[in-house]
């Protein structure tokens, strides 16, 4: 592709300040839209705007060819690319580059569709608006001759996506004649874009005057009247300007000048040129753009070159496009009016057939300049065809390899249809123009091509063929066994160009073709992932990411169908670093199913919705048809787990359709096993029995590999189980645990595991139960599971319940602790009890202290704060209240018990301090009472079997279990603690974050509501210190990061605690003076004189003196 | 080819746009009848599929405001399943074809492949019949839209031609073929008083659709229906 994207050459153009302001003043706005009439200055205005601008400018001078958005995009991306690369640049100087070459927009190449239909113009739209998103530095986008695209376009869609999206460092300048189908009035009321008019565009009286000021014509002409006829366009000026030149007598201008008189005025003009500067004119007007080579080529004139700069000097009928610095060759353009008139005299001068030849010998220019699109657009302008299908045949396949297929859709276009009947390889390119989107009909033009290629021994033309007849006949939903026929064809292929090792593009397209067939056609999925490797080990040959990551996303997607997500989530994260972000909805779509799946088994479901949110529009907006059935799946999961049945069940039912209209049975069999499930988690036991039993029938192993068909055994299992069928149960679930060992899907082989476990317990096997539990079990702490699809949370407390009894005693996992206190507290007392039913008095003893900590966790926390306002207060998942606050004597027990640490006191100690005076008898029956009450308080309703928990009595000796209370000072001192020591290792960001738990901890003195008691004062020192000793530290750690606004905070909240701490005012003097904040320094040092004299009688001391002093000092 | 698809069950119309997508149409979702009018005015697409059973403005009243218009536009009905009689309702509307759910591949390939063809004959075809004797049956074949009127004029026609010899009549219905309510009815009269002389009665080139319609109506008790060769 070669493209300019630099604004065209100004030439003598008059700097229009009036307008520049105007485009100043709405610098905000990203888009401008400067509209007006042929010759109106538009471009000139734009380009003399931006000529001084010190940021990246690509200049799109835009043709009927843009109309698809693909030549549009690839002609962004390149450019956007180039800015990317040198995004230092004050402007793009010369771009231009050969398609493919070095350095070109890889990052910016549109996926390939693998497994969704919808239109591509979604995926240009998406990579552009990622790409524009992250750009770094500020970029001008000028789309000039905005009128020439078709309003109906994917083109002119590409470019009103752009307008109506919002990007930081984009700026969209639109040039156009007319005004375009954008929602301007939404726009303009959003101050997302700016109109310029024609009006507006329109020179005023003054701008005549500067523009004729410049002129040598100027003496002999009357301007106010030009400007009155012409009003202020600019074509009329420079048409005006030029006759005076031409006809200094011309007496008479005419009433009115506007576009339609261009062509008489050009013909003046161009009738006074000398005959040979005219055939050069009409020679060179087949060009689209003027180059000197091209220009030498077609006239072979040395002066050719003088004639274009003295037309542009004049600024005349031209523009130049590229100064040519870089490249020694000047480039310039017609203007369309004039190009269109010059284009009409070389008709009528050497008629069409001399009009041909030209375009021929232009053809033949870049053809052989290596400039394939150049070549092509003027072999077509010559009907030359055999020319043109010379070139589609050698350059095609890049094009396809590429993705890119707009440009040989505009060359096979023009060609007669009779040529393309009979020939294998434009039969194979025109199909690929519509790849997917052409249906049915591609299949019948492959088979032809396919035909032909055959017949004339064309290997690589048949690997092709075969593999995009694959492909169609997947899409088109073709029954099996005709796809499995192309299969075969293809593997015979293969077989037959193997030893050759030639094509190895086509052949790794075809496996992974192959690979489509067998997963989304046929359903056999070990067979596409094998042809799948295949396509990835010559991929990696040939180092075509493009096709790696194409074959590597069927692959995953195989690992999906079945159910294996383990290796689906490896796949992902193998290939990740390959999709740059956004390009690939493929990708982004499966590993949004990988990561729900993962989210539903993790109990995630907050993180699932969103993810089947996103998933589903990633679904819709690509067509990806072949990962719809896998979504509906997942959210069906979703709906089951958060107990929505009906929908759950509604989406079954639509799974069911879609089986229906797929035509195979193995989405019914995945709809039955959701009903099933459904139906078990509604207790639904009989239908639950009769959904599963279908499903089974119906997920044959055969093809889709074993995991769905296990997993529906799985769920077989459970329910006879649940049926109390325990016999069948077991013998159901005895190969599913095998299977899910062998390939290590953990989830289910513990489940699977716990579920055998209590089978063989029910059915008196306590032996082999314990052994499946604790292989359950093992796994389920391993991998820390805490969701379990098929087991209720009876099954879980039961599971645990006994694989407690029978284990030894204290060997409890703490995971497995944790998961008794998500089963509810009712559901495994009741457990606990039946367990323990009927056992002797010492084994019951034994079974109820391994119990102890499984009953423990089932009692909510109690808080103690003691720092600030005491209050006691019950924690669990459901509620937060205070339940002891008030001052009673059972509180004071509880008080002292907290301050002499709360670990085994002795009785006595309690009853000394409550009960001084008290005789050892009535001391001990004082004490006896408040205990209780305070027990009761804590823990009204206690289990019998158990006992009061919270606060222990043992050989006399008074403790709070610490498992069950925690007491706010044992935080804030760990806390603090830990604090300092993060600080001496200097990490003073973890030391800060502690700092600051420990100062929220601390929300006033230690028992603040008892300032009298004695026996509390030293405690109550002692925690002030530490904290005093906190803000100290953390205040002159900020000090030391240069964090000024912290440390001052610090030094301030610590004066609130004590506000005669010399040294925090300090600190506060020095760091308002080199704050800048003098007047604030000298208030501290008030503050500390104040209160230092009103609360000790003393005065600042000389180190506080000195620095008020050296403050006093800097201030004079 | 451009397609709408009116649907109020969002899954149902997720599934229809990813399936017509990837079959290479041109696909624009609704989710009501009102919704489906107006895109129906901005597009102007080929075919429309319109689910019967929707709030607001039904299918069948989708059917009358498309049929109003002047358009060569093929309506296919989405009906729910069983629910025959509001199919033949569609039909008497001038529906292309009418599909139950859930929707058959078979179903849908079957009225696509109606509607496109179609799409290529003139609008309000009157029903005609040729008839050619074969050695021992005659082959009628029949087009344009079939109603209660047509088939005295069908009948004369076969007791014309029907001599000693014949012993089976085939109806072959071309692409252009469709029938109205009065049509089976009296289609159905036609054929049992050809049976009672004996002869033996087949319709073929049915469209997948139409034969449901046919044995609902009892149609395949007396006639042998013959569906129509569809290309992969």
């Amino acid at each position: 592709m070669d493209i300019s994207f630099n604004p065209p050459h100004i030439y003598d153009a008059v700097l229009r300040q009036r307008l520049f302001s105007l485009f100043d003043e709405n610098t905000h706005t990203q888009n401008i839209l400067v509209m007006g009439q042929a010759a109106q200055g538009k471009s000139t205005l734009v380009a003399s705007y931006l000529k001084n601008k010190k940021h990246s400018i690509l200049w799109f001078q835009l043709s009927g060819q843009d109309d698809k958005h693909t030549i549009l995009y690839e002609k962004l991306a390149l450019g956007l690319a180039m800015v990317n690369d040198a995004p230092d640049k004050s402007g793009i100087s010369v771009i231009s580059h050969a398609s493919g070459g070095p350095g070109t927009a890889e990052t910016m190449l549109i996926p390939r569709s693998t497994l969704g239909a919808q239109k591509g113009e979604l995926r240009h739209f998406e990579a552009l608006s990622v790409f524009l998103t992250e750009l770094e530095t500020p970029v001008t986008i000028v789309f000039d001759n905005l009128q020439t695209i078709d309003e109906s376009s994917s083109g002119f869609l590409l470019i009103k996506n752009l307008v109506d999206l919002k990007f930081e460092k984009l700026k969209l300048i639109l040039v156009s004649r007319t005004l375009p189908a954008f929602d301007l009035a939404r726009l303009k009321m959003d101050r997302h874009l700016f109109i310029v008019d024609n009006e507006t565009l329109a020179f005023t009286l003054d701008e005549t005057r500067t523009y004729f000021a410049e002129k040598s014509t100027a003496c002999s002409i009357d301007i106010e009247k030009t400007h009155q006829i012409t009003e202020g366009w600019a074509g009329g000026l420079t048409l005006v300007s030029e006759s005076i030149r031409h006809f200094k007598d011309r007496p008479h201008l005419p009433d009115k000048l506007s576009a339609e008189v261009f062509d008489f005025f050009s013909q003046e003009i161009y009738s006074r040129l000398d005959e040979s500067t005219r055939d050069f004119l009409i020679t060179i007007s087949v060009l689209e753009t003027i180059e000197l080579g091209a220009v030498n080529h077609l006239v072979g004139r040395p002066d050719g070159i003088k004639i274009l700069k003295n037309l542009e000097k004049r600024n005349l009928f031209i523009q130049r496009l590229d100064s040519g610095f870089h490249t020694g060759s000047p480039k310039f353009q017609f203007h369309d009016l004039f190009r269109n008139f010059l284009l009409q005299d070389l008709r009528t001068q050497k008629g069409e057939n001399g009009v041909k030849t030209l375009n021929y010998k232009a053809g033949q220019f870049f053809w052989n300049k290596k400039n394939h699109q150049q070549a092509v657009t003027y072999f077509i302008h010559a009907q030359s065809f055999l020319d043109i299908v010379r070139i589609i045949r050698v350059k095609g396949t890049d094009y396809i390899i590429k993705g890119k297929m707009a440009e040989p859709e505009r060359w096979i276009s023009h060609l007669p249809k009779s040529l393309i009947a009979n020939d294998p390889w434009l039969l194979f390119f025109q199909t690929m123009t519509q790849r997917i989107k052409g249906g049915k009909k591609n299949i019948t033009q492959l088979q032809k091509a396919f035909t032909l290629f055959e017949q004339s021994n064309e290997d690589r033309g048949v690997l092709l063929c075969i593999g995009f007849l694959i492909e169609a006949s997947v899409f088109i939903r073709l029954p099996s066994p005709k796809i499995l026929e192309w299969i075969g064809k293809g593997e015979k292929m293969l077989k037959k160009v193997q030893a050759s090792h030639r094509y190895p593009w086509a052949r790794a397209l075809l496996w992974q073709q192959i690979g489509l067939g067998y997963i989304a056609g046929d359903g056999n999925i070990p067979k596409g992932i094998s042809a799948c490797k295949n396509a990835i080990l010559l991929g990696n040959q040939i180092h075509n990411q493009e096709l790696i990551i194409n074959a590597s996303i069927i692959m995953t997607f195989g690992h999906v169908q079945a159910g294996d997500f383990a290796r689906a989530r490896k796949m992902l994260t193998k290939i990740e670093h390959m999709t740059y972000s956004g390009r690939h909805p493929e990708y982004r779509a499966l590993k949004g199913i990988v990561d729900i799946d993962l989210a539903l088994k993790n109990g995630d479901f907050h993180i699932a919705e969103n993810l089947l949110g996103r998933s589903e529009k990633d679904i819709e907006k690509f067509g990806l048809i072949f990962l719809y059935p896998a979504f509906v799946e997942e959210k069906a999961y979703h709906l089951v787990y958060t107990s929505r049945y009906d929908e759950a069940r509604q989406m079954a039912d639509h799974l069911n359709d879609f089986s229906i209209l797929e035509g195979n049975d193995f989405y019914s069999g995945i709809s039955h096993r959701i009903k099933a499930l459904t139906d078990l988690y509604q207790r639904h036991y009989k239908s639950s029995l009769n959904q599963i039993k279908q499903a089974v029938t119906k997920l044959d192993k055969a093809k889709k590999g074993d995991i769905h068909h296990f997993l529906a055994i799985q769920l077989k299992g459970i329910i006879l189980f649940s049926n109390t069928h325990y016999q069948k149960a077991a013998k159901t679930l005895l190969p599913a645990l095998n299977y899910f060992r062998k390939i290590s899907s953990d989830l289910s082989a513990s489940e699977t595991a716990i579920a055998l476990g209590l089978i063989f317990w029910a059915r008196g096997k306590e032996k082999q139960g314990f052994e499946y539990l604790s292989k359950g079990f093992e796994k389920i702490c391993q991998k820390k599971y805490t969701f379990f699809p098929l087991l209720d949370n009876q099954m879980i407390a039961r599971a645990i319940l006994q694989f407690a009894a029978k284990g030894l005693p204290g060997t409890m996992n703490n995971h497995i602790l944790s998961l008794i206190s998500q089963c509810g507290a009712q559901p495994v007392f009741d457990q606990m009890n039946k367990i323990m039913y009927g056992l002797k008095k010492n084994e019951k003893l034994k079974v109820k202290e391994k119990f102890r900590p499984l009953y423990k966790k089932l009692l909510p926390k109690i808080q103690i704060l003691s720092l600030g306002q005491f209050s006691v207060q019950i924690r669990n998942q459901d509620q937060h209240r205070t339940i002891l606050a008030e001052r009673s004597r059972p509180v004071l027990l509880l008080k002292s018990i907290v301050l002499h640490g709360a670990r085994d006191i002795p009785k006595e100690i309690l009853i000394d301090n409550l009960w001084p005076d008290a005789d050892a008898e009535s001391g001990e029956k004082n004490f006896k009472i408040n205990l209780f009450r305070l027990r009761k308080t804590i823990e009204p309703e206690y289990e019998k079997e158990f006992g009061y928990s919270y606060i222990v009595q043992k050989s006399g000796l008074i403790s709070l279990d610490p498992e069950l209370i925690h007491i706010d000072v044992d935080a804030f001192m760990a806390i603090s603690n830990n604090a300092f020591k993060k600080e001496k290792d200097s990490l003073f960001e973890p030391a800060l974050e502690l700092y600051d738990q420990a100062i929220q901890l601390y929300k006033g003195d230690y028992f603040a509501e008892e300032p009298y008691m004695e026996w509390i004062l030293r405690k109550r020192d002692l925690f002030r210190a530490q904290f005093m000793e906190i803000l100290q530290k953390k205040a002159m750690l900020h000090e030391e990061l240069d964090q000024i606004t912290q440390a001052i905070d610090a030094w301030r909240t610590l004066l609130q605690t004590d506000p005669c701490f010399e040294t925090a005012y300090q600190n506060l003097m020095i760091l308002y003076a080199d704050s800048g904040q003098k007047n604030m320094a000298q208030d501290m040092f008030e503050d500390c004189k104040t209160f230092l004299d009103k609360e000790l009688g003393a005065k600042p001391d000389s180190q506080t003196m000195q620095i008020y002093d050296r403050i006093r000092l800097y201030m004079k | 080819m451009k397609i709408l698809v009116i649907d109020d069950e969002k899954p149902t119309l997720s599934m229809f746009n990813l399936f017509l997508t990837a079959y290479g149409y041109d696909v624009s979702v609704a989710r009501d009848g009102e919704k489906g009018l107006d895109m129906f005015k901005e597009i102007s697409p080929d075919i429309v599929f319109t689910d019967i059973k929707m709030p607001g403005i039904d299918g069948l009243e989708v059917l009358r405001r498309i049929r109003n218009q002047d358009t060569d536009t093929q309506v296919i009905i989405i009906t729910g399943h069983g629910d025959m009689e509001k199919a033949v309702e569609a039909l008497d509307l001038d529906a292309s074809d009418f599909i139950n759910k859930p929707v058959e591949r078979k179903a849908l390939n079957s009225a696509l492949a109606r509607a496109e063809k179609r799409r290529q004959l003139p609008r309000n075809m009157p029903f005609e019949f040729r008839s050619l004797q074969k050695n021992d049956f005659l082959q009628i074949t029949l087009t344009g839209k079939l109603s209660g009127q047509k088939t005295p004029d069908l009948l004369k026609k076969i007791q014309e031609n029907v001599q000693e010899t014949i012993n089976e009549v085939h109806m072959i219905t071309d692409d252009g073929f469709s029938i109205t309510r009065s049509g089976i009815s009296a289609l159905m009269t036609l054929i049992q008083k050809l049976r009672q002389t004996h002869i033996k009665i087949s319709i073929e080139n049915l469209s997948y659709n139409y034969i449901r319609v046919f044995q609902m109506a009892g149609m395949d008790k007396i006639a042998t229906l013959v569906e129509e060769v569809l290309p992969d």
